[in-house]
């Protein structure tokens, strides 16, 4: 059974077989041991699923507690927590995400919008300060172009994930420099 | 003093509760909308809704909190840290509607929250201080001239700051003017209060800070040091007493220093005095803080005092009822802080529902925290979730068990800074205590997780997501080789 696990823009597939003295476990290809050492169900909150687990990988002993929500599992192995995302990526219309758009990394709060539509932008340019838990989080242009889309005003509260500026790159700016801002 | 309310939030709020709770004193905690079901409201005797959820709108407000000071008959107020814990005004306003204010006298807040005025009594008191300037606001080319005598790299610092909030860097003078722009923004978000300064960017100093507590009654004394040298955006991540590279010497200089400080202002409550510890045992007065401080449990592994139940004694106006001489220090005590935070992100905060917790514990294990399994992280407030410190009879032995139980703490749901402390501590220059402020940018930048972490966790995902879809442990058919526990069968109480 090949189980897929994206994080970011990668996908992990991870497939468990039998194997005679115990089991393996191959991981983008790379195989490891990996035997099943105790396992029981944990109590999560509505809408998700626990279990806890100890298991053996290439004869290290590691405790993990795996939380299913939706689409979304999390592992939480040896304290350190890993996120990880169910079945294949989303469909991704190259105009809603990319290189030309500046999205809100987290929740939080339009603090300045400082482009309007039309601006020329330079690749590293400012364009919006976020707050979110009190610190604040500058947005800057990956690329050189015009400003196509400004989707955020002062004062907005706004979504992890949400657009808040589309920008339409210059011809050749991928091979623009950048860095040369601050 | 009977009834106290607690005037904040998280870990802090449910600290402060225990320690009245143990003095039998009630107690009443107040919350906005995002925190109807939050620890610190499950921890309180009562608790009053102070207004919706950002800060501005409840924690900050002071006739909320009077209002609900007055309608849950609380007679005293704690204020715990951040939020208005440093706010003198709030303070006066306790004092004036006949409440006990758990804290210093409002006039060392006044003194000690204004920067700049700071700056000034240390100096009468002294003290050295960091290098610095005033600076009028917007005056970016008095800003330059003043950078370009301290020497760059500086600091533009909130007048009115505190726990890195309203802080920037600049290393040049065409940074300097974006610098001076954000920390006046952050600072008046943050205080209210836009005003900023310089100070000249020591290279790699030690953050070490004096714990003081005083009475009504004249007693003064200090609680020795604490060092918090690990810091991410000028907010300590690590934090622990005795600083590794303290002498006996340097102690006596440095608690004196903080004394006269303490003295300056006739400081009564826990207060500290904050210092920066260059190479060459070199120490600069940065400033004190007039309240609780997060990283306080240190101080009480080393000690055995509780800082929060001595202030609320002080604070009834009762003796401290101990002498500077019986102030004895055993052994080694760290904290880490657990925070919201993604730490592969540039730490960025994080948000959202907990979906589990798992607290560490044992002998020399501690934690502080304010977050429960099905709680939310709300996106308005600080992202400090949770303190996990560890008492240790020597250093090495405090590490150990640090490591250890970081291994047994577990946060899943938003994505928390935990696998990153884990590598900040097992690093053998923390092991060697040579810690600096610049620590993290050495050791620790571009940190990513671990590769093989990465594929064993996506292994356990696997494998769990295997043994939840059969419904109970035990996974008949496994691919996997099922345990003896599993293979035991039905297990029966002999009776």
């Amino acid at each position: 059974m090949e189980t897929r696990l994206r994080q970011g823009e990668r996908t992990l597939a991870v497939e468990l077989a039998d194997a005679p003295d115990g089991a393996s476990a191959t991981v983008d290809g790379q195989e490891h041991r990996v035997r099943r050492l105790a396992a029981r169900p944990v109590a999560a909150p509505a809408g998700s699923g626990g279990v806890e687990l100890v298991l053996a990988v290439d004869g290290r002993v590691r405790h993990a507690l795996v939380v299913r929500q939706g689409d979304r599992v999390l592992v939480a192995l040896d304290g350190r927590a890993h996120a990880f995302a169910l079945g294949d990526p989303p469909r991704r219309a190259s105009a809603t995400t990319g290189a030309g758009v500046a999205v809100a990394p987290m929740p939080g709060k339009v603090i300045r919008v400082l482009v309007s539509a039309g601006d020329r932008v330079e690749a590293g340019q400012a364009l919006v300060v976020l707050e979110a838990m009190k610190m604040e989080t500058t947005l800057r242009a990956e690329v050189a172009g015009t400003v196509a889309v400004v989707a955020a005003t002062p004062g907005d509260m706004v979504d992890g994930g949400a657009v808040l500026v589309e920008i339409s790159p210059t011809r050749d700016s991928v091979s623009g420099r950048s860095g040369e801002q601050d | 003093m009977r009834r106290v309310l607690i005037a904040n939030r998280g870990e802090i709020a449910v600290r402060v509760a225990r320690a009245c709770h143990a003095q039998g004193l009630a107690v009443v905690a107040v919350h906005s909308d995002a925190d109807r079901e939050a620890p610190h409201v499950l921890a309180a005797d009562d608790a009053v809704c102070i207004g919706p959820p950002p800060a501005r709108e409840s924690y900050l407000r002071i006739d909320t909190l009077l209002e609900a000071a007055r309608q849950a008959n609380a007679d005293a107020v704690h204020p715990g840290y951040g939020f208005l814990a440093e706010n003198a005004t709030f303070a006066r306003a306790v004092v004036d509607a006949g409440l006990t204010w758990i804290g210093p006298p409002p006039e060392a807040i006044a003194a000690m929250g204004d920067k700049l005025t700071a700056r000034a009594v240390v100096a009468r008191a002294g003290v050295p201080l960091v290098p610095g300037a005033e600076v009028a606001a917007g005056d970016v080319a008095e800003a330059e001239r003043h950078a370009a005598t301290l020497g760059y790299p500086v600091l533009v610092k909130a007048a009115a700051g505190g726990g890195g909030k309203g802080m920037r860097a600049a290393a040049n003078a065409s940074e300097l003017g974006e610098s001076l722009a954000a920390a006046a923004r952050e600072a008046d978000s943050a205080f209210g209060d836009p005003r900023v300064y310089l100070e000249k960017l020591l290279e790699r100093p030690r953050h070490v800070e004096v714990q003081v507590l005083g009475d009504h009654r004249g007693t003064l004394l200090h609680l020795g040091e604490r060092e918090c040298s690990i810091q991410r955006r000028h907010q300590k991540l690590v934090e622990e007493t005795p600083c590794p590279v303290m002498t006996p010497g340097l102690r006596a200089e440095m608690t004196a220093a903080a004394l006269a400080v303490a003295r300056a202002v006739e400081y009564a409550s826990a207060g500290t005095v904050e210092f920066l510890l260059d190479g060459e045992g070199r120490f600069y007065f940065l400033e004190m803080n007039t309240r609780l401080q997060v990283e306080h449990p240190v101080t009480e592994w080393v000690t055995g005092i509780d800082l929060v139940a001595a202030q609320l004694r002080i604070a009834s106006g009762e003796p401290l009822g101990f002498a500077q001489s019986d102030v004895t220090s055993r052994g080694h005590a760290i904290e880490v802080r657990v925070c919201a935070e993604d730490p592969a992100a540039g730490f960025l905060p994080s948000a959202g529902a907990i979906l589990a917790v798992r607290e560490p514990a044992g002998p020399g294990v501690r934690i502080d925290s304010g977050i429960a399994t099905g709680t939310v992280v709300p996106v308005e407030y600080d992202s400090l979730l949770a303190k996990v410190s560890v008492w240790g009879a020597t250093r090495p032995a405090a590490v150990e068990r640090l490591r250890t139980a970081l291994r047994e703490t577990i946060v899943l749901g938003p994505t928390t800074n935990l696998a990153f402390l884990q590598d900040a501590v097992g690093l053998p220059a923390f092991l060697a205590g040579a810690t600096h402020t610049g620590f993290v940018d050495e050791h620790l930048s571009g940190w990513r997780p671990d590769e093989a972490e990465v594929a064993a966790a996506a292994i356990a995902a696997a494998l769990g997501m295997q043994a939840a879809s059969a419904g109970t442990a035990i996974v008949s058919g496994s691919a996997l080789a099922p345990s003896p526990w599993e293979t035991l069968g039905r297990w029966r109480l002999a009776t």
